[in-house]
């Protein structure tokens, strides 16, 4: 075990590097491919009951000025019978793989849930806050009733532990995250991207098909510090994933100093030349900084806390 | 990184249009910030409608242009086909990485149908650097045979070759593939050949297939562009385009794979990913 170990509630992982959801995660051979590269764990592509095929493209464009993405892929997946054939392998493998679900009905949380515990899931992070998912996005998360419904069935059915991934679209988040823990979430994921638009000035169209989607990257990670930072200060217990705008091991840093015991990222693999090296460059990084400050790494968590 | 050319669709208007057979037509843009390496890829942008790869072709820095190459094969290249000149198109890109130009090693392109857009890019390239210039490019009928003229003032040795026997050979180029590197080992010596491929998957599976059986050492000598593939995002984000079982990405790590990592892969020639992330059988096609 490494210096870089983290304790997620009852999860330890090896490093606090976990693959975003939506990023290189449908199929099992790139989901291996980053955890070969020194991520502690990976999220698959959101996964619901039915095939999908998303949104036509545009479906996904850089915004390099920021380091940032827009994306409206509209929970694009094969849908859980594909997806539960195709990640067979770990049954052999066991890497440690969380599965992000969507759903609108209780019952469909189930079924997906009852296949997908047959392949020893290290976690399950309910998606509950895509912007472009339309009636399975966002229009959940601001529907307390079935938002709570959907967090109490996915713990009735889960072998393991089940995340609650929120929004920055909301007034206060953490107003969510109390429905989500109070429904039993082991842990909170935050953030999902923003909402947001970008409009082509020759054409006069905005670029994406959905014309709106999430913002990623470096230029929400402000957002995404700040709304950890808020549920660490009103959660201490609830073990808290942070996601956002993260390419470095400084980027980590402060979101471990915010209060986050992990952190996923997902567009940095789009801003690295080599992306074999994304995650043992940062958990090199981060060794190198604790080491210079003779900390360990739990001891940066909430640490920007003061009394 | 160099993060130029990886983001928003750039608006460029068609210049000029070149009808090369009846099915495709060549496109021009201005090229400024577009210029690509051969083998690489854009996304073309056609707004309200679809965004799509397109592999680059015609670059002209000197003359400041870029030519994309396009065959009616669906509703989105039959759409782009109704375009007149002035109409506007989104490109980004260009994307993923190209042809690694071998020197020392003497050239062999092979290409099927469309694919002979991204081989004319290398072609172009080594054209001015390199004397022998071997070109197999097949096509179902005469008509879908491009650039003809074009290729044979370069080099004179140029196979043609129709399935249906209309212009040139009656067959297939890895017929003519074959009777060449089976010809040159009976002269003796090494295989110095770089060889450089692009069309339909179950055309190129079957070339790898050939070079496989007649000089493994061959493989990794041997580049072949998959652009033909889904992508949304070109640069190695969504996973749309992931070959299994290496994990890579088309638009980042390839399109351009040497055989080598092909004959690792489980996908090539036989699995394409669906817009859902999920796969079904190559079908066949030029
Ligand atoms: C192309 C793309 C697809 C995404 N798909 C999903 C998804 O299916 N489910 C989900 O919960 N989040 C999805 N996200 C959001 C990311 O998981 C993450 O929350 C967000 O991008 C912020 O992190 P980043 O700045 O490191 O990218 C997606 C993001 C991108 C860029
Ligand atoms: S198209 Fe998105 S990873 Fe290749």
């Amino acid at each position: 075990m490494t210096d870089l170990q983290t304790q997620i509630g009852d999860i330890s992982i090896r490093s606090p590097l976990i693959l975003a959801a939506g990023v290189l995660g449908t199929s099992f051979s790139s989901i291996k491919r980053v955890y070969n590269n020194g991520f502690g764990a990976m999220v698959s592509k959101s996964i619901g009951i039915k095939p999908n095929a998303g949104y036509v493209n545009p479906t996904i464009f850089l915004l390099p000025e920021t380091r940032s993405a827009m994306n409206a892929v509209g929970l694009a997946n094969p849908g859980v019978e594909d997806f539960f054939e195709k990640m067979k392998p770990n049954l052999e493998e066991k890497l440690p793989i969380i599965y992000s679900i969507y759903g609108n009905e209780e019952e469909q949380i189930r079924a997906i849930i009852e296949k997908l515990n047959q392949l020893n899931p290290l976690a399950y992070e309910l998606n509950v806050s895509c912007p472009h998912g339309g009636k399975f996005g966002l229009s959940v998360l601001h529907d307390d009733e079935l938002f709570r419904s959907l967090v109490t069935t996915a713990k009735k059915y889960a072998t393991c532990p089940v995340w609650v991934k929120l929004s920055p679209n909301a007034v206060n988040i953490t107003d969510y995250a109390e429905i989500a823990i109070s429904s039993g979430a082991d842990a909170i994921v935050a953030i999902n991207t923003l909402k947001a638009m970008v409009i082509d000035i020759e054409t006069m169209t905005p670029v994406l098909a959905n014309k709106a989607g999430g913002l990623s990257g470096k230029a929400i990670k402000p957002i995404g510090v700040r709304a950890v930072y808020d549920l660490y200060s009103r959660f201490p217990k609830t073990p808290i994933i942070g996601v956002g705008g993260i390419e470095t091991a400084e980027d980590v840093i402060e979101y471990l100093l915010a209060g986050a015991s992990a952190v996923e990222i997902g567009t940095a693999f789009a801003y690295t030349d080599d992306q074999e090296k994304l995650g043992t460059q940062i958990n090199s990084e981060l060794e190198s900084y604790l080491k210079d400050k003779g900390l360990k790494l739990e001891e940066l968590i909430g640490k920007a806390h003061k009394e | 990184m160099n993060t130029k050319g990886l983001g928003r669709p750039i608006i460029r208007e068609i210049v000029k249009i070149v009808e090369e057979t009846e099915l495709t037509k060549t496109f021009y843009f201005n090229g400024e910030g577009l210029f690509a390496k051969p083998g690489q890829f854009y996304m073309l942008w056609l707004p309200e409608i679809d965004e799509k790869p397109i592999s680059a072709c015609i670059t002209n820095i000197e003359e400041g242009f870029i030519g994309l190459s396009i065959k009616k094969v669906g509703r989105f290249t039959e759409e782009i086909q109704q375009r007149k000149i002035g109409d506007k198109v989104g490109i980004r890109g260009p994307f993923g990485k190209g042809f690694n130009h071998e020197k020392g090693r003497k050239a062999i392109f092979i290409a099927g149908g469309i694919g002979i857009a991204p081989i004319r890019s290398i072609f172009d390239l080594l054209k001015k650097e390199q004397e022998e210039l071997v070109l197999i490019y097949g096509a179902q009928t005469d008509s879908d045979l491009v650039f003809k003229e074009y290729f044979t003032q370069f080099t004179n040795n140029v196979t043609y070759c129709t399935d249906d026997g209309s212009f040139g050979y009656h067959g297939f180029p890895t017929d003519i593939l074959r009777n060449f590197l089976e010809k040159e080992i009976k002269k003796g010596g090494e295989l110095n050949y770089s060889i450089y491929g692009c069309g339909s998957e179950l055309f190129l599976k079957a070339v790898l297939d050939l070079i496989a059986s007649i000089d493994q050492s061959l493989l990794t000598h041997t580049q072949l562009s998959l652009a033909d593939r889904y992508m949304r995002c070109g640069v190695g984000l969504c996973g749309s385009c992931i070959i299994d079982d290496t994990g890579l990405s088309v638009c980042k790590d390839g399109p351009v794979f040497t055989g080598e990592i092909l004959a690792k892969t489980t996908d090539f020639g036989i699995y394409g990913r669906n817009p859902d992330g999920s796969k079904s059988k190559i079908q066949p096609h030029y």
